[in-house]
């Protein structure tokens, strides 16, 4: 891409693109404190791609089958969350309906800051970096409990039906710990609530290809670096892939 | 983004979007000092129209986000200077508006549109924050009023004109999720507890100024609260009208 010259009117696209990849993971991310993981695959996932994958630390989602079933598992879940929450609190939450009660409970927050985009010379592909500051409240077998979570979104796109879509990623945290203790000391967990047994019961998909994408910070964690950052280029095959490569994250 | 539109308006348009983000930065740092009268001079819009909002209700037109809004901030950090100076003399002279609090919002997962007509723009931000100061009031949070300081979680959603060449804020609604203490253990834990063993609570004089339109806007998280979308994300628009502003 070096002394790539564009027109007017290609900078003028470039920058929309830009703009539209940034409101896409904005919507994402309002999508997750709206507990709206039943909408988000249709919503903001290819559907042109076989190879679309989700990562998180511990391995992929891999293929459309398995990135569905893991929103589908994660709707599935704030469900259960909320009936228990609704039989805990009948004087709060009695009167509710399903669709009423769903929501009800976990409260994500996945601020994307630092945005670095780059967006291919063809202008078919785009890769973009987030640095990602959050906290989340989660209902688990000890009832509420609220976590801290540092870490990143590295995530490539793809241009369909002129509009962008996710096409690959990854979601890895160096903090994901529970509010109050100490990250450099193994958790310690809350006693579990027989209120909420039922969700020691709920498995949530493994994921398909499973491997170690990044190791949680520990204070024997070797140096580890942030996801690659995005390079200029003119089109994907001559760049590097946030996908499943050897099921290790793109170093 | 409008295919339709030339290329200068669509021009036009890229800087709107990226001045607005300008200008709601300059907005943080500048509320982050205390400095909420040269705000309003400097970055907001002319129009009478203009309002802010935060749960507890909406303020509108440009007298009463002046003195109401802003005002208030800086009454209150006169107050507390003159207590503050009490317990060190040494911040006598100095600037009283920043030594009252440190309230910083930062910007994230920004989702901004500029209408066709190029006259206004919206933006909606996650905005997690940190809020501290030397003298705290007793308030739920903070029953003792010991210096502490507390995280902020909050969204925001702004209108914003583009008037004599820059682009003004219009319309500002801050729509708090939750705040608890930096040096709390766990909130969420904490909070189911107070809703199997409800405490009674002490009573606090939380005055709060005059609205326009009294709220609650919001309510804050709750592990037995519906979801709460105060402030959906703008989508593309021709021009600015009711459905379409915060």
């Amino acid at each position: 891409m070096q002394n790539r010259q564009f027109s007017m009117e290609e900078l003028t696209q470039r920058w929309e693109d830009q703009r539209a990849i940034k409101n896409l993971m904005g919507k994402y991310a309002n999508c997750l404190i709206l507990n709206l993981e039943g909408e988000m695959f249709d919503k903001f996932w290819a559907k042109t791609r076989e190879d679309i994958c989700l990562g998180f630390n511990n391995g992929w989602y891999n293929g459309a089958e398995s990135v569905g079933g893991y929103y589908a598992a994660s709707r599935a879940r704030n469900a259960l969350v909320a009936s228990l929450l609704q039989k805990r609190f009948p004087d709060k939450l009695g009167s509710l309906n399903e669709e009423e009660l769903y929501g009800i409970g976990p409260f994500k927050v996945r601020p994307l800051a630092c945005p670095v985009i780059e967006v291919a010379s063809d202008g078919e592909t785009a890769k973009g970096l987030w640095c990602c500051q959050g906290a989340y409240n989660e209902i688990g077998v000890s009832g509420p409990m609220a976590y801290w979570t540092w870490g990143y979104f590295a995530v490539d796109f793809v241009r369909e039906q002129g509009g962008w879509k996710i096409w690959h990623l990854q979601y890895l945290n160096d903090i994901d710990a529970i509010c109050g203790q100490s990250w450099g000391k193994p958790q310690e967990e809350y006693p579990a609530l027989p209120e909420f047994a039922p969700l020691g019961e709920f498995k949530m998909p493994e994921p398909n290809v499973p491997a170690t994408l990044r190791e949680y910070y520990s204070p024997r964690r070797p140096l580890t670096p942030a996801p690659r950052i995005p390079e200029e280029y003119d089109t994907f095959s001559e760049t590097f892939s946030y996908g499943v490569q050897d099921g290790r994250a793109s170093a | 983004m409008n295919k339709d539109l030339s290329l200068s308006e669509k021009l036009h348009n890229a800087m709107f979007s990226q001045q607005a983000e300008n200008t709601m930065a300059r907005h943080c740092y500048m509320h982050a000092g205390g400095f909420g009268s040269e705000e309003v001079d400097l970055i907001w819009s002319k129009h009478e129209e203009i309002t802010w909002a935060h749960s507890f209700g909406r303020m509108r037109g440009h007298e009463h986000v002046r003195d109401n809004w802003a005002g208030s901030l800086e009454e209150k950090a006169r107050a507390n200077f003159e207590k503050l100076k009490q317990a060190f003399p040494e911040v006598s002279g100095m600037d009283a508006r920043p030594l009252m609090e440190y309230a910083l919002h930062t910007l994230t997962s920004s989702i901004a549109e500029v209408a066709d007509d190029g006259k206004t723009a919206r933006i909606s931000w996650y905005t997690p924050g940190v809020i501290f100061s030397y003298l705290n009031v007793p308030g739920p949070m903070n029953p003792t009023g010991d210096r502490e300081g507390a995280w902020i979680w909050e969204r925001y959603g702004c209108d914003f004109v583009w008037e004599d060449g820059e682009c003004k804020l219009l319309h500002m609604q801050v729509a708090p999720d939750y705040m608890g203490p930096m040096d709390g253990l766990n909130g969420a834990a904490r909070t189911y507890e107070s809703l199997i063993n409800p405490q009674p609570m002490p009573e606090f004089d939380m005055a709060l100024p005059p609205v326009d339109d009294p709220g609650p806007l919001n309510y804050e998280y709750s592990p037995v609260r519906a979801v709460q979308n105060p402030l959906p994300w703008p989508e593309p628009y021709v021009s600015m009208d009711k459905l379409n502003s915060y």
